[in-house]
């Protein structure tokens, strides 16, 4: 009787824990559909920053992407806009690169939204 | 001369920066700004867009607005408190702007497509505005000494007008 206990409670545990790995599987998946990010890279004159947008599925949707800088040698407002897709890959959103001098303050930030209204964003200050 | 070579420079890094965007859907700015106190405010819609700022001096202010496709402009500044202004809007259009000196102000302003607009002031206090609207205008505006003031407006396709202009007022 003893085994068959045994064994009816390790199909269970085996079962509980599938469902389970599949429920952490799927969360990961759903947030995945739509991440953003600010790439960041040093230049010679300073910063080249980087919108990009991934998604698991072909997406297509709208962007907002801002850039400042303020500082002794001046300052700038760069903002970028417009429609991407996803279809062949990761999509590219807009590309800056500016000079930075000493002390230089930098704020940029990239909103993403979708199709469906989900949005993702992110910031990068420096 | 040596601005002549700087002109054919700015041109072939124009030709340059288009080719280099030509595979790419984003947006693309570039501000390199050196001295102190100068200001710029760039904003791009659409897609393949293209933006070189250039200042060196102080107080130099830079502004460039486009929306659309391909549209690709240049401001250069030298010196002090010039002010460029380039607003863009349709496909394929290309505006260069190099100052160098003291108050200075140029502006251009294109809508449609595949429009063309060089301004080159060297001096003090000029003025130049070029405004163009419809298809493949093409306008220059070259002003050297002080005080010069020069407009060009063109509606409709294929119209070309130069200014150049020397002196002192």
């Amino acid at each position: 009787m003893k085994p068959i206990l045994y064994s009816a409670l390790a199909l269970l545990t085996a079962a509980c824990g599938a469902a389970v790995a599949e429920r952490a599987d799927a969360a990961p998946s759903q947030s995945s559909r739509l991440s953003c990010a600010i790439e960041t890279t040093k230049t010679s004159a300073g910063i080249a920053l980087r919108g990009i947008v991934r998604s698991s599925r072909p997406l297509h949707g709208d962007f907002n992407m801002t850039v400042t800088t303020s500082g002794a040698a001046g300052s700038s407002d760069i903002v970028q806009s417009g429609a991407y897709d996803t279809m062949n890959g990761p999509a590219i959103l807009g590309e800056q690169e500016l000079s930075l001098s000493r002390g230089q303050r930098l704020y940029a930030s990239l909103e993403v939204r979708d199709a469906s209204g989900r949005v993702c964003r992110d910031v990068y200050r420096r | 001369m040596k601005r002549l070579l700087s002109l054919t420079l700015v041109a072939a890094s124009v030709l340059s920066f288009t080719v280099a965007t030509a595979d790419a859907r984003s947006n693309r700015t570039k501000v390199t700004q050196y001295g102190y106190a100068n200001g710029t405010g760039l904003a791009q819609q659409g897609s393949r867009n293209g933006a070189v700022v250039l200042q060196d001096g102080a107080g130099q202010y830079s502004q460039g607005v486009q929306e659309g496709y391909d549209n690709f402009l240049r401001m250069d500044q030298y010196g002090t408190r010039n002010k460029v202004t380039t607003a863009q809007r349709g496909t394929s259009n290309l505006a260069v702007t190099g100052q160098t000196g003291r108050r200075n102000d140029a502006a251009t302003y294109q809508t449609g497509r595949g429009n063309v607009s060089g301004i080159a002031q060297i001096g003090n206090g000029n003025i130049a505005t070029a405004d163009q609207g419809g298809n493949n205008n093409t306008s220059s505006i070259i002003q050297v000494g002080n005080g010069q003031d020069a407009e060009i407006r063109q509606r409709g396709s294929g119209n070309i007008s130069v200014v150049v202009q020397s002196g002192y007022n």
